[in-house]
Formats: structure tokens, sequence, C-alpha cells
């Protein structure tokens, strides 16, 4: 058996909808019938056969090949399986998933994870604004799993996460860990402006120092603790940046806020690394 | 054009009808004896086997004006969830936690009901509610004008008005905003939170203005009654939802002294403070008191385990209450010096040991209170649960072994709370449909609704009998509205635009001068801005009539 | 030559006392009109027998229904933009996104989000102008432009005697709107940046919740002032927070909007405080109003597909437009001189304001009735919660907004493409 191939033939003229192009709506199901279903787009139902070459057979091991950011909520609802995406991304990348694995080498959209649950999601590239976060109205952003960014994020990763990992090789944009509930974030580069804003919990580690933090962060003293060390090891199993961030042992700088909203939320920075 | 229906079982209580067989006759909408001489049948619906009843009426349902907005606004996220897509004659739209206004319309047209009364309507807000009641299709709809809590009414109560003018000012307020009836929610509460005051017990006094709930209750319930307004007030208690307010309860009770009022969602007062959770039933009290009070009619507002919304005037008590609201977000206005407004979502879960309880209470008080003349079936739509749960409710009232059987799933420290599970009393076909057509016509002074009678509006639904009422509710064959067409079997077939239900009452209008300089002192519109005409509700409610209904004033 | 009184609807506060002199087209404002509505009747008295337009061309106003139903009639994926209409032409606007699958968006729909974004993520305590008139004990002012905006806010709801008020501007005001403060009022000067707004609004809130903040990290702003804004804040027994979210224009505005929502809230623990933001210019409220409570969810939404759908990072009118996926562009509006973006491309269908030239952006251009000039119709207020009727003035002939749309719909009904 082969991975399940779906190879784009064109880019829609409007953006479609692709959740239904994961493992466990797929498993069982014939080429035939694959062929044949619905895909939503504006105003236009397209059959995936119209939209895709397809290939192969295993619909645990689904492959998008040559994606285009009008492809919408690739993988959305996931409950298992692997999805690869090779190209670029639209938004709503993992939606909603509960277990299973995203693979993208390209970028992603906006609201990559949002509001996911479980599972994990790797991009090579960067992603768009609200990696992590919760679709609009929404009152928590990610809940579980872990999202790796190996390029760099927009703004407001981590926005109102409530559990899980958000770890970002690059830099992220302004207002990271917006609103952030709890859980965990890690940005290896340099943040934007106003990270922390409203944090009420949570955990957000920053690998350089940035610019300026809001005033309403209380500096609480150089952090060596056994739990952080524990943490900063748990991911080094997310590649070789990580791992040579975690052994680097960083003196982390802590500062607690946002003294503005609860105030229980932590921005550890390291300081004179690697 | 006439057409017959024939051969349905017709439970028309206002007439007695006991499930006689019979052929009902709609001439131009209206609902005929028999053809006139030689007159042609143009059209013969079958309905052999079938019941007819008169179409439904919900006398207290939050379908339009400003909070159920914000309601829609406050939950976009679970309202997109629950899409219904276009239809031939239905357009898009969504039914979350707080309806669109079409679905509002369409799933009330489809179970059957064909008028709904938005219990709640702030004067100065009263265009938009008569707007959202116009983007409510099929139905008829009709509004209570809220007092009690506006400066106008308080200042005039505290400097010890005369009766007249106060009377004058409640009739004005029904022309001015097109009216069918007065509601008071959480008398003087509402302005006193204003005042930073937390809480206003019926006797207590507003700090302000120095009056008590009492005097305000009293007050308007003898202006509506002289006034000759067929609804009584329609009264929303002081402390919603918080344990022991059976005694304010009790004490709204005698506060009309003898004169009509109607308790609205009294599920919500009914709590005690008994056992080791200091959370209660006192359902069998209120019952009690109601029972022995001929003046008072009530509707429950049960609670129906799910996610809803609670969108209500009472913003001291939502602001009270909003912390145990899910999704954790909600909105709390002070209005205009009118009013004030509370939205907050609720997630009732049975395996909550007051959700469960609250569940509890409102079915004890269906089953005993006695008269089903005077006890409505309400859920507070939105704020119990969506009128959509009422199929599922109807069940609950008419099979006791089905109410049993999810009494024993709930939280079972609460079912060991409620005396629910000694309750047998099963309500039957004639009584449902007293509860939901024949009373609620009588009460709100319509008189060509909820019955089956020569001259009512051709209103009528056409069940099938199913051994499970829940079945039989939810989906009847035709729904036809002033002898339209407009449901079968669930789907919408027609969507025709229903009549806006008020009264006139006759009053002074040498009122109005006194109002111009209130208007003018404290106002931010002029008296001419908020007055409503009949020309403008008839647009702005998309209204093909007005249907005024007679006031016969009374003294005092 | 003829009175008239008037209610204006150049701006959310919606001024109903407005009297005007109407001789045939042209409108002279007697009392009440502000700057801002002087603009606008200057503006549209000025014009003399608009008519529509095809390619540029005059044309009679069927001949430009028939083009613009045959361009709607074609388009797979339009877009619905503009939308300051009264309550009938948004009821039309949305009957006719129905029927052709439309994605919908008011013209300031991303200005109008920074305040809902809170609202649904969040909540809100929020007055209305009559409470803030009679109540209120201290005002706190935050912006840059709603004075422009808003011109008679000051006049109509702070000068009126009744409470004694504190006022704070948390960011500077202009001299002029400075002047017109009630002279009895305590004035407290903050005037932070305003890009520092979003560190001032939680450091307030710090303050107030007594958390162990050090306030002198706080940069831009006067120590001793923001002490004592605290202070007021503590103090207040009805207080409120305006702004306007236009002024707000900067990337996630809306977080600052929530950071004020949060403050209000702590504020309510003890004593009475509420939020009253400055909106429903160019009707934005008014659309948003009918959008929500016809189809459940807000703006912007699509009608593709037979079902409506929310999204605000998916549907505003500008990203669509931007990614190139619609195909048509339905500009709606009646109430702003704002003409329709061009959108190289697509074909364009616009109503306009009459005075307004449209160019080579519309293929059609229909000039219609604007609410409270030409034709009557209802527009929200500011404070959401007041909706008023707004007369017509003159008889200029214009069709209103609905009528035009009704038509469109009625044409499209006919035939297919």
């Amino acid at each position: 058996m082969s991975a399940l191939k779906f190879v784009l033939r064109h880019t829609p003229p409007s953006a479609v909808d692709v959740s239904g192009l994961r493992p466990a709506l797929l498993a069982g199901k014939s080429r035939k019938e694959i062929t044949k279903l619905p895909l939503t787009g504006w105003n236009e139902i397209h059959r995936v056969g119209d939209l895709f070459s397809i290939r192969g057979d295993d619909a645990q091991r689904v492959v998008v090949d040559g994606a285009d950011e009008r492809l919408l909520r690739i993988g959305a609802g996931m409950e298992g399986g692997e999805l690869t995406v090779v190209g670029t991304a639209g938004d709503y990348l993992g939606e909603s998933m509960r277990s299973g694995t995203i693979v993208v080498r390209g970028d992603v959209g906006t609201f990559v994870g949002a509001g996911m649950r479980g599972g994990r999601i790797d991009v090579s590239g960067n992603a768009g604004a609200f990696a992590g976060s919760g679709r609009a109205g929404t009152l928590q952003g990610m809940a579980g799993g872990a999202i790796v960014v190996r390029g760099n994020a927009g703004d407001r990763a981590g926005d109102r996460m409530r559990r899980g990992l958000l770890l970002i090789e690059g830099n992220a944009g302004d207002y990271c860990a917006s609103r952030m509930l709890a859980g965990t974030a890690v940005v290896l580069g340099r943040v934007g402006i106003d990270a922390g804003y409203l944090m009420r919990r949570g955990t957000l580690i920053l690998g350089r120092s940035p610019a300026e933090l809001l005033p309403t962060f209380n500096h609480n003293g150089w952090h060596d603790l056994l739990a952080i060390r524990l943490l900063l090891e748990s991911l080094t199993v997310h590649g070789k940046r990580f791992q040579s961030f975690a052994r680097s042992r960083p003196s982390l700088s802590r500062w607690l806020g946002d003294l503005g909203c609860d105030g229980k939320g932590e921005i550890l920075i390291a300081l004179g690394r690697l | 054009m006439l057409t017959r229906l024939a051969g349905a079982r017709i439970v028309d209580p206002a007439h007695g009808a006991q499930e006689e067989v019979r052929d009902l006759y709609v001439r131009d909408g209206r609902i005929v004896d028999r053809p006139r001489d030689g007159e042609r049948i143009d059209r013969t619906w079958d309905a052999a086997g079938t019941i007819a009843m008169a179409g439904a009426i919900d006398l207290h349902t939050h379908i339009g004006g400003g909070k159920v907005n914000i309601a829609r606004g406050l939950l976009p996220e679970l309202g997109r969830q629950h899409s219904l897509s276009a239809t031939d004659v239905c357009g898009a739209c969504t039914i979350g936690p707080a309806p669109s206004t079409l679905a509002t319309g369409y799933r009330y047209a489809a179970m059957g009901y064909t008028a709904c009364f938005e219990p709640a309507m702030q004067p100065v807000n009263a265009r938009q509610a008569h707007m959202e009641m116009g983007d409510t299709p099929i139905v008829d709809k009709g509004a209570y004008a809220m007092l009690g809590n506006d400066d106008f009414l308080l200042r005039l109560l505290a400097d010890g008005a005369d009766r007249a003018v106060i009377r004058d000012y409640v009739a004005w307020t029904l022309h001015s905003t097109q009216a069918i009836g007065i509601k008071v929610v959480n008398a003087g509460g509402i302005s006193a939170f204003k005042f930073n005051q937390r809480s206003l017990d019926v006797d207590e006094a507003h700090v302000h203005y120095g009056i008590t709930p009492r005097t305000i209750l009293r007050e308007l319930a003898r202006a509506v009654h002289d006034l000759g307004v067929p609804h009584p007030l329609h009264v929303h208690s002081s402390n919603l939802g918080v344990p022991g307010n059976v005694d304010s309860t009790l004490a709204t009770i005698d506060a009309a002294e003898g004169l009509p009022i109607h308790l609205t969602h009294l599920q919500f007062h009914s709590y005690g403070t008994e056992g080791d959770r200091r959370f209660s039933s006192a359902a069998a009290r209120i019952a009690e008191k109601v029972n022995a009070s001929p003046n008072v009619s009530v509707d429950v507002g049960q609670i129906m385990f799910g996610q809803t919304v609670t969108a209500s005037g009472d913003s001291m008590l939502q602001y009270r209450n909003a912390r145990h609201g899910r999704p954790a977000k909600w909105v709390v206005m002070d209005i205009e010096c009118d009013a004030g407004c509370g939205v907050v979502p609720f997630r009732y879960r049975d395996r909550d040991f007051v959700n469960a309880l609250q569940w509890a209470i409102g079915l004890e008080l269906f089953l005993l209170i006695r008269d089903p003349w005077r006890v409505f079936l309400t859920t507070d739509h939105p704020n119990g649960g969506p009128f959509t749960s009422y199929p599922h409710l109807i069940k609950l009232l008419m099979d006791g072994s089905f109410r049993k059987d999810v009494l024993a799933r709930i939280n079972p420290e609460a079912a060991a709370m409620t005396a629910l599970g000694s309750l047998e009393r099963e309500y039957s076909l004639q009584e449902i449909a007293i509860m939901t057509r024949a009373a609620p016509a009588r009460i709100l002074g319509l008189e060509d609704h909820g019955h089956l009678g020569a001259g009512a509006a051709a209103n009528i639904v056409i069940y099938e009998p199913h051994p499970d009422p829940e079945v039989m509710f939810a989906t009847p064959r035709w729904v036809f509205k002033d002898g339209e067409l407009v449901a079968e079997r669930g789907e919408v077939k027609a969507v025709p635009q229903g009549a806006i239900h008020t009264v006139k009452p006759d009053f002074d209008r040498g009122i109005e001068r006194r109002l111009k300089t209130w208007f003018e002192q404290h106002h931010t519109q002029s008296l001419a801005s908020f007055k409503i005409d009949d020309e403008e509700v008839c647009e702005c409610g998309r209204a093909p009539r007005l249907a005024v209904h007679a006031c016969r004033a009374r003294s005092s | 030559m003829p009175l008239r009184g008037a209610t204006c609807g150049f701006c959310g506060l919606l001024c109903d006392d407005l009297e005007i002199e109407v001789e045939g087209a042209a409108l002279r404002p007697v009392r009440g009109a502000c700057a801002r509505s002087e603009a606008a009747l200057a503006a549209l008295g000025a014009v003399v027998d608009p008519v529509p337009r095809i390619a540029g061309q005059p044309a009679s106003l069927d001949s430009a229904l028939t083009a613009a139903a045959e361009t709607l009639r074609c388009a797979r994926r339009p877009v619905i933009g503009g939308l300051d209409v009264d309550v009938a032409g948004m009821r039309s606007a949305l009957a006719l996104a129905q029927r052709i699958g439309a994605v919908v968006d008011h013209a300031g729909g991303s200005i109008k989000y920074r305040n809902l974004h809170a609202l649904q993520e969040f909540g809100a305590i929020t007055t209305t102008f009559a409470e803030a008139r009679n109540r209120a004990d201290l005002v706190l002012l935050a912006g840059d432009g709603w004075w422009r905006r808003f011109p008679r806010f000051v006049e109509r709801i702070l000068a009126p005697t009744g409470a004694e008020r504190r006022i704070v501007t948390l960011t500077a005001l202009d001299p002029a709107t400075r002047m017109t403060l009630p002279k009895q009022a305590e004035v407290l000067a903050l005037d932070a940046p305003l890009v520092g707004l979003p560190a001032v609004c939680t450091m307030l809130h710090a303050l107030v919740a007594d958390r162990p903040v050090q306030a002198t990290r706080l940069t831009g702003v006067s120590q001793p002032a923001l002490q004592r804004c605290a202070e007021w804040l503590r103090a207040a027994k009805y207080g409120v927070i305006v702004w306007s979210a236009a002024d707000f224009d900067w990337a996630h505005a809306e977080l600052t909007v929530q950071a004020i929502a949060q403050l209000v809230r702590t504020l309510n623990a003890t004593t009475r405080f509420a939020a009253l933001p400055l909106a429903g210019n160019d009707a934005d409220l008014t659309a948003n109003a009918v959008q929500t409570w016809q189809a459940g969810v807000p703006l912007p939404a699509s009608y593709a597909n037979r079902s409506v759908d929310f999204d605000p990072k998916r549907y505003a009118w500008r990203d669509v437009l931007a990614r190139g996926e619609a195909d048509l562009l339905l500009w709606v509006s009646s109430l702003s001189a704002a003409a329709p973006p061009p959108v190289p491309g697509i074909p364009c269908v616009a109503l306009t304001r009459a005075d307004v030239g449209v160019g080579a952006a519309a293929h059609v251009q229909i000039p219609v009735a604007t609410p409270g000039i030409d034709a009557a119709g209802h527009l929200l207020r500011s404070d959401k919660v007041i909706t008023l009727r707004l007369p017509r003035l003159r008889e200029s002939g214009l069709p209103a907004v609905s009528t035009v749309l009704d038509a469109l719909l009625a044409r499209l009904a006919l035939t297919r493409c």
C-alpha cells in the first residue's frame, strides 16, 4: 500500500474547504467514491477528482501535493493518521484536530491548529497569524497537542492558548501569546511588540530578549528551576534547534504578568545562550 | 375561496370540543361554520384520522429586541455551527442558542405555532424589537412594553403622583411603542443597580427614589387593570435565580392586592434554601399560593438541558449570575433611563445539582398548579431552553413514565430533593391544547385566536396521532396560517408575514406635556422621535395589518 | 422657504433637533447642524439632477437596472460592500445576497470589528447616551479623532448639567474640543500618546485592582496623573469610558478594546462603570444589526452555497477582493461620500449618494436617495439601543436603496445566466 496522494490539478477560482481529505473520512472508500466526494467552494461544489489527480491507496497516509493557499482547513478535525502537505497550505490547517500528524513542507496560512485538542502539526516554513489560537468568537485557542513552526510565525501566535505546545524556531510577530490561558509557547527567535498582552496564565519562553516588555510584567529574578529544566529537556524531541537550546542550559530571566489581567502568566527570557 | 378540512378530530377547549370528528371550513383566511348555500368548495384536505387544534400561541418568548440581538452577536461561533440552508421559500440562516429571526419564524410555524409574544420590549428599543419581529416570518407577533425601572415612572411614584397620571403614562407607553401589554422586570431593581444597589427585595427601598418594588407592582397592576388592558401586568419578580426567592415571589403575589397579575418564568422564582447546598424546591409553596389565588396566572420557564443563552432585562440579577455562565462571556447594559439588560450564556447540565433541581422545579410547578387555564407552557425562550424543545417538554408533561426515566438520569442529589417522582399527574391532550392555545389567547385578549370557532383566524394545525407525543408535536402534518398552508411535516411551504397585535386604551393626551419636558431635560431624543405610529410600525414590522384588541376601561 | 425638522444620519449620534431650510434641492441648515452634517448637506444640496450611468454615459434608471441585473446575473462570486444604508436598504441587500450567494461586509467592517471582537471573546458592560448624560460623574475619553467623527457628543451628552462630572483625557484632546468641556467639570489630562493606549489601559487596570505593578515602567505619561486617574476610577459612582474604534487604527486594536472591557468589569465589582463606544457612522451598526438578527451571525458573512457563514478573518471585503476570489463588486452606498474602490479585473455595480462620482470604477452607477434627505429611513444610533426614523426632507425623485435592490432582485428572478 502506498500513501493516498492528492495532486492539485489547478488552482480553484476561490477557496475550497478540503477538510474532507482526512484519513478517517477516506478510509474504506474506493478510488471511485473518493473521486466523487464533494468539496465546497464559493457557489461551486468541486468533485475531488476534478480538483485533484489521485494516486495510491493507503488512507491512513494522505498526501496533498501542490497545495495552494486556497485550500482551506486541510486536516481539520483529524482523528488519527498522517497527512503530508507539500506546497502552501491555506488557513485553518488542522483546525480542531484531535490526534494524528500533519507535516507541511511549505508555508501555512492563518489559524494553523486553531482550537486543536491533540496531535501534532509540523510546518517546515512559515505560519500566518494566529497560530495555535482559536476561531473568532471562541474563548480558547489550542487545548492540546503540539504545533512546531520551523520558520517564522505571524502576529498573535498562541493567542488564547489553553494547553499544549507551540514551538516556533524563527521569529514571531506582534502580541505573541496574547490572552494566553495556559500551556507553553516557545519562540527561539525574536518577537514583535507587546508579547504577553492580557496573558492570564501559561508560559512563554523567548530565545532572544525582546526590545521592550510590557510595563505590566514584573521582573521575578533569574530562574533555573527543575520544572523549567525538565520542560526544556522535553523539547529536545522536537528537533535540533530545540535540542541545542535546551542543552545550552540558558539562564532564564522570569517576568510575571500580565498584571493588567490576572497576572499569573510568565515570560522566560533566555540570556546569553548559545 | 372556500377550503374544507375533512374528518379531523377537533380538540378545541375554548368551545369544549373533546375530540369530536367534524369538518372545518375556511373562507378567506377565517374559519366559518359551513358553506353558504350552493357555495363551491375549492379544495378539500383529507384529514381523516388526524387531530386538529388551533395554532399554538407562545405568550412569552424572547424573539426580538436589542438583547436578543446582542446574544446573537455574542455567540457567532455557536450560531454558525447550526446552519439552516436556504430552500425555495426560506432564506439561509442559523439556529444557535439565540436563533436568527428567520429560523425563529420558520421553526415556530413548522411546529404549529402561529403567534408569538416578545415579553420584554424596552420602550426606547421598541422600533428595533418591531423590526426583528418583522423579520420573523409567518407567525403573528406582539410585545409587552417594559415599565417599572424607567426614571419617569419612578419619579412619579416617588412624588406620589395621582393614579390617573400613572394610568395615562402606561396607556401612552402602550400607544407609543405599539405594545399589547405591560411587563415589569425586577421592579425598581434594574434602576437601583444603576445606583450600585446590588439587590432589592419587595419591601426594600430603592436607594435613590425611596420607593419599594411593592409600590411599583401595585401601581402598575392597578393601571393596567383600570385601563382595561386584557393581559394582566406581566411580572418578572424580584430576585431571579436567587436561592430563597420563594418569599419575594409570594410577596409579589400579595403586592397585586388581588388584581390580576401574570408571573412569568416562575421556575426561576421558586427556590428555597433547604438542604446541605442551601438550594431547594419551593414549588409546592408557590403552587399552593397560585392555586388559591384566582387573580394569578403563570408561565413556567422550564429549563431544558443543553447550551442556551439567557437574555433578560434584569441587569441586576444577570450581573449577579454571570459568574455561572458558560461560555464565560457576557454583556450587561444600562439603558437610557429606561431599563437595562443582561445577556449570559448558560449550559444546563443534567449532572449538575442546581441545573437538575431547576429542571425538576419547573416540572413540579406544571404538575402542582391545577388549572391549565392559568399555567402556560414556556421555557422563557431562550433563557430556560430553546422553543424547539417544546415537543420534548410536552412529552415530559403527558408521559409520566418517560418523566421518571429522565428523573432517574439527573444528578441523584437533586433527584432526592424533588417530589417529582411522586407526582403521577399526566397532562391530557385537552389540557395541552388549553395551555398552548385557548388560555394564552384568552389571557391576551385575542378574540379570534386560540380556537376553531366561526370567525377565528384560520390558524389550524393538523397532527397525526402518535404514541410518542414528542413526535406528534414536533412535526405536524399540516400547519395553516390564515388559511394558507405554511408547513407540512416540518417543512416550510410558504412564508407569509404575520400581523402585529396591540391594544390602544383611551387616555388623556395631556400627559404628553409633562413627558415632553422630561424628554427635553433628560433624554437624548425628542418625544416625537420616540413615538411609533401605526403606519411606521407596520413598515418596521413588515405587517400586512395591525390587530388592535379591545380594552374595556374599569374604574377602580 | 419651508423650515423642516430633521434627523441627521451623517454620524452615529443621530441628532434629531436639526432645522433645515429646503428650497428645491438646496438644503440650508438653520439649527443643530455640525461641521460634518453641514458638509454633507452642502454637497447633496449642490447636486442637480443626478442620473444613472452605464460606462460613464447617462442612462435611464430602467436601462441602468437592466445593465446591472445582467452583470449580477453572470457573477458567480459576488461581494456586496459599502452598505451605509438604512434598515430597509439592508433588508433588501440581504435578500439579494441570499439570491446571488454573495459575501457581505460593511465598508467599515474592520473598524466595527475592533469592538465586536472584544465583545465576542470577552463581553462588555455598556451604557447609553441618556445614562451617561444623567448619571456619569466620571468620563474617560480616549482617541484622537472622535470629535470629528461625532462632533456634537460633548454638547449633547457631556455638557448638559445634571451630574457633577470629572473628565479624564486618556489621550490628548484637540484644543477646540477641550474648550467645549463643561466649565464646572474637573479635568485631568493624562494625555498619553495614542500608541501607548494598550499599555495605559492595562496599567490602570493593574492599579485599580491593587496589583503589585511598577507604574513607573509606563513611560510617556505623568506618574502623578496616572495615580490620580486610578483614584478617580475607584471613587467614581457612575463612570463611563468613551472611545471611537475608528481612532484605534492599529493592528489588533481589539485587544485594547478588550483591555478596556476588562478594566470596566473589574471596576463593577465595587462601583458602577460602563463602556460607551462611539459608533454607528455610515450606518455600520445598522447593517450589522439587520444581518445579525436575520441570519443569527454578524458581518462579515458569506451567503455562498445557500447557507450563511460568519468569519471576520475570511470574509472581510477588502481581503476577499485582494485574494482575487470575487468576480463582481456590488457597492451599495447612500450616506457616505466615499466612492467604491477601484478593483481591477472585475465589474462593479455601484449605488451611490447623489453627489458621488465613480469615474471608471463602476460599470453601472445608480444614484440613490440618502436616508433623512431624499427618503425616510431608519438607522441605529451609536449606543445600539435606539433606532430613529429619519424623515424625508426634499422631493428629489431619487429612488431608495431598497427600491433599486428590490428591482434588481425582481429582474434576476426572471432569468438565469
